[in-house]
């Protein structure tokens, strides 16, 4: 069980660092692993496709992704793209 | 209302659209969930520009006007880049599909629709115009 911690806006800026804070936390994907996005302000598609890949390669290697936290602007991001149905959120 | 900004085709350029729509939001009277999703619209468009429109290495300017006409918030986004069409040319989202199933791109395009109450595309004197429009 691994938690990584995201914060801030998830815009194209912010998409690199985001990109290597996940490969730096040297997750073993078939773990359990939780995004924990309690401070994650904003969403842009590029960040959905960043989960979206993560979520792709930890479940093929018989793990699981967890996203906690969303704030409710961010999770309406989710909603409005039919992502809510793809991902394991936690409050 | 009418604003306008002028842009370079560099993606340090996206906090100040950020600024750009906060202040429209403000003088508007908007909230700050019309905010959030003004701000995602056009970020997707923007992004679009920075990253396709221009060839690499080369530095361009671009703008965004904002106006109200009546109760519609219109933006246009013009770019004199190479011609495309962002909506003839995004893959159909289904947000019903699995994880497995859903494909990696066209969800710039696809959100731009889903908050925008209309969405249109010229091109005219060697300019793409994406008009995006809200009713507020």
């Amino acid at each position: 069980m691994k938690t990584i911690y995201i914060d801030g806006p998830l815009d194209a800026i912010h998409l690199d660092e985001v990109k290597n804070k996940i490969a730096e936390a040297n997750t073993h994907l078939g773990d359990i692993i939780t995004l924990d996005c309690t401070d994650m302000s904003y969403i842009c598609s590029s960040g959905l496709r960043v989960f979206l890949q993560m979520h792709k390669d930890v479940t093929s290697a018989g793990g699981k992704l967890i996203i906690k936290g969303l704030q409710p602007l961010v999770k309406n991001v989710f909603d409005m793209t039919g992502f809510s149905q793809v991902f394991n959120f936690e409050a | 209302m009418e604003k306008q900004l002028t842009l370079v085709n560099k993606i340090e350029q996206i906090p100040q659209l950020a600024e750009f729509v906060e202040q429209i939001c403000e003088e508007l009277g908007l909230d700050v969930a019309m905010n959030f999703n003004l701000n995602l619209v056009l970020e997707e468009a923007v992004t679009n520009v920075i990253m396709y429109a221009f060839p690499q290495g080369e530095e361009h300017t671009f703008t965004l006007k904002a106006w109200t006409e009546g109760n519609k918030l219109v933006f246009e986004l013009r770019d004199q880049g190479k011609p495309f069409n962002p909506i003839e040319s995004a893959p159909e989202v289904d947000t019903t599909l699995s994880a497995d199933e859903r494909e990696i791109g066209g969800l710039g395009i696809f959100l731009i629709q889903k908050i925008m109450d209309e969405v249109s595309y010229q091109y005219e004197g060697q300019s793409n115009i994406l008009t995006m429009v809200k009713v507020i």
